[in-house]
Parts: structure tokens; C-alpha cells; sequence
């Protein structure tokens, strides 16, 4: 398509709603205590690890998700600022 | 935990522990199947955004990889924290026979003892004849609790070999590597292979004759190898 059509209060919206689904990402995972003998203890510590890297991961690309769509927003805001200024400023 | 009957814990571990971390994996996956609605909501939210940098976001919010391995992994837990809690109270029940079996030990040694006295003060052939029999009867009723009590510890240490096994198979499934043997038990399971008179001679060194001890040092690794119980006893003989 060409041109383009931006809705600043709907990418609003929509940055917000990234945000509290990054914020939501926020659990906290503590070291596993006495759960059992042998590799036990190693295996599960292991997996809350993994499951934590999971979870930053998702949370850092959700939250950068959010940053750029509200960077893009203002980005459309300064570009029309601009293009009225121009105006304003007379022949 | 040490069991004051068993003088071990067969079955370490805690169900609440287990539970804990069930806890948390439960959150993280509602966390992150719950985020793949959310950027659905987003994309929703700016659905009248259009253009090549609309078009850019959308390719970009996508629902992250479904967390499988967390996922999995809770009812491998559910189950090994059934187990654990099984095994818990199995080792309960069989300290509590341990202690009783103690107690009635201690007991029976007393009255044996008692009987020897007795049997030593005895002043005529008939009190003597008596208080040997009496001896007799005394010291079968303390071999025949020390049995009682050696079945329980035996008990407990079947109870032991199964909790690790439950343990590693549950680690297993959770995606542990099998274990490698330790270069010092490698190293003793060397020695005792190639030669059994050496492995009489560490026997012997321990102690001379037959009897019953706590396995220590390298032979303790190598017995843990074989079934890492703590406080596990061995056999050992006097060679012929």
C-alpha cells in the first residue's frame, strides 16, 4: 500500500496493553529448596533456570515491542508537529 | 532429617519444597500463555494503524514458543511429590518400629543381664540350672529383637533404593544427563574388579572376621554408586 494511516490514541492503547503483558512476565522463580535426593535438586534447579530465561526473553521482546510502538507514535506526533509548524511559518 | 529409630533418612526430600516449585512453573506458564492473548489484544488495540510501519509491528508481535518444558514438567513433580510423601510416611511407620524395637532391645539386654547376675549369685547346682535356663531364654528374646530390629533397618534401606530410583527416574524425565560414576569410585571399582584377594584384604583391613558395619570411605562411594544409601551396613568375611 502506499501512505500510511496512524491512529495515535489506538497505538496507545496498544503499547499499554504490551506493557502490562510484560509486566505480567514479572514471576519470580526462587531456587528450588529440598525437593529430593540424588540429581534431583540439580535437575529441577535446571529447569527453573530455563523456565526463567523463557520468561526474560519473552518479557524483554514484549517490553521492546512496547518501547518501539510508542517511539513509532511519537515519532507520527513530531512528524505532524513538524509538518504544522511549517505551515505556520508562512509562504 | 535423621530418624532416631532408623538412625537415617531413607527418604529425604520435601513434599512442600516439591510443591513450591510446582507453584512457581504453574505461574510461569500462566504468565506466558496468557502474554500470547495479550499482544492479541494489542494488535486489536491498533488494528486502524495501517501503513509499512503497522505492517512492520504486526510482523513483529507474535505469540512466543509455547513453554512446553515447564509445562511438562508439572506432573512429573505432582507425581514424584505423591511419592515422596508415600515414602514419608512408609519411613515414619518403620522408625516408630525402630524406636520400639530400641527400647525392647535395651530392655532385653537389661533382663539378660539381670540373668547373668543372677545366674552368677546362684548358690546351689539347682538355682544355677535355673538361671542358666533363664540366661537362655533371655538371650533369645535379645537375638530375637536385634532381628526384628535388623529386618526394620533392612526395610528402611529397601525403602532408601527405591526413593533415589524414583528420584533419578523423576530427574530424568525433568531432563537430567544420567549420572557419571566419580574418578575416585571409578578408581576403587578398578581395584575390586581386577582382584578379589585385594578386595578381601580392604575387608579385612576394616575389620577381621564377619560382621556387620557402616560402610565409610571409598567403599562407602562405591556402595553409594551401587545404591547411595546413606548409613547403608555391608557383609564382609574373612576369606577361606
Amino acid at each position: 500500500m502506499t501512505g500510511f494511516e496512524a491512529d495515535l490514541p489506538a497505538m496507545g492503547s496498544a503499547a499499554t496493553a504490551l506493557r502490562a503483558a510484560a509486566d505480567a512476565l514479572t514471576v519470580q522463580l526462587a531456587p528450588p529448596g529440598d525437593v529430593g535426593p540424588g540429581r534431583l535438586v540439580a535437575a529441577v534447579a535446571a529447569l527453573l533456570r530455563s523456565t526463567e530465561d523463557d520468561l526474560l526473553a519473552v518479557r524483554t521482546a514484549v517490553t521492546g515491542l512496547s518501547e518501539d510502538v510508542t517511539k513509532v507514535r511519537d515519532t507520527y506526533a513530531d512528524l505532524d508537529t513538524n509538518a504544522a509548524t511549517r505551515f505556520d511559518l508562512g509562504p | 532429617m535423621t530418624y532416631r529409630g532408623l538412625g537415617f533418612d531413607p527418604t529425604p526430600g520435601s513434599v512442600d519444597a516439591v510443591g513450591a516449585v510446582v507453584a512457581q512453573l504453574r505461574a510461569a506458564v500462566a504468565a506466558l500463555s496468557t502474554v500470547e492473548s495479550s499482544i492479541d489484544a494489542a494488535t486489536r488495540h491498533a488494528a486502524t494503524w495501517q501503513g509499512p510501519a503497522a505492517d512492520a509491528f504486526r510482523a513483529r508481535a507474535v505469540p512466543p514458543a509455547d513453554p512446553g518444558r515447564a509445562r511438562a514438567a508439572i506432573p512429573v513433580l505432582e507425581g514424584w511429590a505423591e511419592t515422596l510423601a508415600a515414602n514419608r510416611r512408609h519411613t515414619e511407620e518403620l522408625d516408630a518400629r525402630a524406636l520400639r524395637l530400641r527400647q525392647a532391645l535395651d530392655d532385653a539386654r537389661d533382663a539378660l543381664q539381670d540373668r547373668q547376675n543372677e545366674r552368677d549369685l546362684a548358690a546351689t547346682p539347682a538355682a544355677t540350672a535355673t538361671a542358666n535356663t533363664a540366661v537362655t531364654v533371655a538371650t533369645e528374646r535379645v537375638t530375637a529383637v536385634a532381628a526384628e530390629l535388623e529386618a526394620v533397618l533392612s526395610e528402611a534401606r529397601t525403602l532408601a533404593g527405591e526413593h533415589l530410583r524414583a528420584a533419578d527416574e523423576a530427574a530424568a524425565a525433568l531432563g537430567a544427563e544420567p549420572a557419571a560414576p566419580a574418578p575416585e569410585v571409578e578408581a576403587v571399582a578398578g581395584v575390586l574388579r581386577r582382584s578379589s584377594r585385594t578386595a578381601a584384604t580392604l575387608g579385612a583391613l576394616v575389620a577381621p572376621g564377619g560382621f556387620t558395619a557402616p560402610a565409610g570411605g571409598a567403599v562407602a562411594a562405591v556402595l553409594a554408586q551401587r545404591s547411595p544409601v546413606a548409613g547403608e551396613t555391608i557383609e564382609l568375611e574373612t576369606p577361606r
